[in-house]
């Protein structure tokens, strides 16, 4: 288990523990966080799971893989960090993470 | 069918065949125990998927399965979105559209649905029996999707009319079904023309005439093959699960009552009617390339028909799955699809199909199918019952 937060675009904040191996749009459907739409429950189909970090984040979430990257162009609010949740993996190397939410996922 | 094997029921398989598909339950068992992806001879030949794992996953990898040839088998020739498209260009459509089918957004229909049921149960109510088909359950669905799409108000009811006339006449009256689709196409089309000149309605013509996709916006042309689908993709599929939780309420007068008691969860129990009728049997994709699925290997460019019907009946996820047990949780159905194209209207469609049910049971309270009813089925895209004829203690109308 490690700790994220996941901070709702009005500035809410949910701090949960997520097991290592899960994603983090599983992290936020288990626990009822608002703002996670996942429609296509983690296909990278849908791209209503988009989430964002700070700069400093970026580097130990990692890229997006390259079908990620298309759908990350579906969206209109897209952040250098921009990612879609359930592409990714809770790891040990995430512990203490910010997740940030958008305003909508449509 | 007891002798054949599963290999041998395969290649015969044809979901269009009405001796098939009234009752198939037991034939997908055969596909899934013994044929989990085998391939059928019929329609110039395509490989069939029956274990939900495997027909789950054919649904999420649109790179390896691809919707973009069409998703029916035989082939349908008019192209739909964004049905027919796949992601990452389905997904900018679906952006658009969502945010008409929200559970927030539907639920602003709500009365307007309470109204339509009510309106068609004082057509009959007096009567003390009826037809729930054809009387209650198909001509509701229009009346509530109509308005939604931005359908002219005045051509709504005529449209409704030649909805029922397709649906009736899909077998015997070829040429009145073709007649009716120019019909509708028709008005249709005019409709978009029309409210391109108007001031903006918040409805899903108002919202795709304010919508780009990539900067462009949608010509005519595209804004009629977005609202087709919507039309038609709702209709057969909400009334099957209509009329099967119907049927199996007439049947089930103790677990009436514990829903009624709310002894039951409604959310839960129409779930479970969804899963258990699974209206949507089975939908085509194309191999993109070659593959090995569960020892078959697919060659590029053919065809797969993922089974819905036959993976929400998988015993391996679903225990006693031919059962409809109301409390069934948790309940991972992909009666609505799975990936991409889950289906776009499921949140209007359980609202629906909620309001229809909590309806009947408080108004036609004591209703009863005879006791050698046998339902039969339309088969086609969807797979649902033609008739459903019940008997109740006349009630009044509302607001008598
Ligand atoms: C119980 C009722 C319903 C069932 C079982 C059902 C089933 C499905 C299924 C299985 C799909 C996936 C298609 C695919 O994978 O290619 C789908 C898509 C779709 N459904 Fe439904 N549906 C229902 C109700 C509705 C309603 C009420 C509407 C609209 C008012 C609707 C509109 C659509 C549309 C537009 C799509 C295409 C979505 C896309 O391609 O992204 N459906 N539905
Ligand atoms: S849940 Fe659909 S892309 Fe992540």
């Amino acid at each position: 288990m490690i700790q994220i937060t996941y901070v709702e675009h009005n500035g809410i904040e949910h701090r949960v523990d997520l097991a290592i191996g899960t994603t983090l749009m599983d992290g936020a459907k288990d626990n009822m966080i608002p703002g996670i739409d996942a429609d296509c429950g983690g296909a990278c189909a849908c791209a209503t799971c988009h989430v964002f970090f700070d700069a400093a984040d970026k580097v130990r979430v990692g890229e997006p893989g390259s079908q990620e990257s298309d759908m990350l162009e579906v969206l209109e609010e897209r952040h250098d960090s921009s990612r879609l949740s359930c592409q990714v993996r809770v790891a040990e190397a995430l512990a203490g993470l910010v997740v940030k939410l958008p305003a909508s996922q449509r | 069918m007891g002798k054949q094997t599963g290999q041998q029921l395969v290649e015969k398989f044809d979901h269009t065949s009405p001796e098939q598909m009234n009752q198939p339950y037991a034939m997908y068992q055969a596909f899934r125990s013994q044929c989990p992806v085998g391939r059928s001879a019929q329609h110039g030949g395509f490989h069939v998927a029956s274990r939900y794992e495997t027909v789950k996953k054919i649904f999420e990898d649109y790179s390896s399965f691809s919707s973009t040839s069409g998703v029916a088998i035989p082939d349908h020739p008019y192209r739909m979105f964004p049905i027919d498209l796949d992601p990452p260009l389905q997904a900018k459509f679906r952006r658009i559209l969502n945010r008409k089918f929200t559970i927030e957004s539907v639920a602003t229909k709500q009365a307007e649905i309470q109204g339509a049921i009510d309106h068609l149960i004082d057509g009959f109510i007096a009567t003390g029996k009826a037809d729930l088909a054809a009387q209650l359950v198909r001509p509701l669905l229009p009346t509530i999707v109509l308005p939604l799409l931005g359908a002219p108000i005045e051509s709504q009811q005529q449209i409704s009319e030649w909805i029922e006339l397709m649906t009736r006449g899909r077998a015997s009256d070829i040429e009145g079904v073709a007649r009716a689709g120019e019909a509708i196409a028709g008005v249709l089309m005019t409709q978009i023309a029309k409210r391109r000149t108007m001031p903006p309605i918040d409805d899903v013509l108002g919202m795709l005439l304010d919508s780009q996709i990539d900067g462009k916006p949608f010509t005519d042309e595209d804004i009629y093959r977005t609202l087709l689908i919507i039309l038609f993709g709702g209709l057969d599929t909400t009334s099957a699960v209509m009329l099967e939780s119907l049927l199996y309420l007439a049947r089930h007068p103790e677990t009436r009552q514990r829903l009624v008691s709310g002894e039951l969860s409604w959310p839960t129990a129409i779930e479970e009617f969804i899963r258990y009728t699974s209206p949507i049997q089975g939908l085509r994709r194309t191999v993109t390339g070659d593959v090995e699925l569960e020892g078959a290997s697919l060659k590029s460019g053919d065809r797969i028909l993922g089974l819905h019907g036959s993976a929400n009946r998988d015993e391996s996820v679903f225990p006693q799955a031919d059962q409809c047990l109301l409390d069934r949780a948790p309940n991972p159905h992909i009666a609505f699809g799975a990936g991409a194209h889950v289906c776009l209207g499921r949140n209007l469609a359980r609202l629906e199909i909620e309001i229809l049910l909590k309806t009947v049971l408080a108004r036609l309270g004591d209703y009863r199918v005879a006791d050698d009813f046998e339902p039969e089925y339309l088969v086609g895209e969807a797979r649902g019952m033609k008739q459903l004829l019940v008997d109740f203690t006349p009630g009044l109308k509302t607001g008598q």
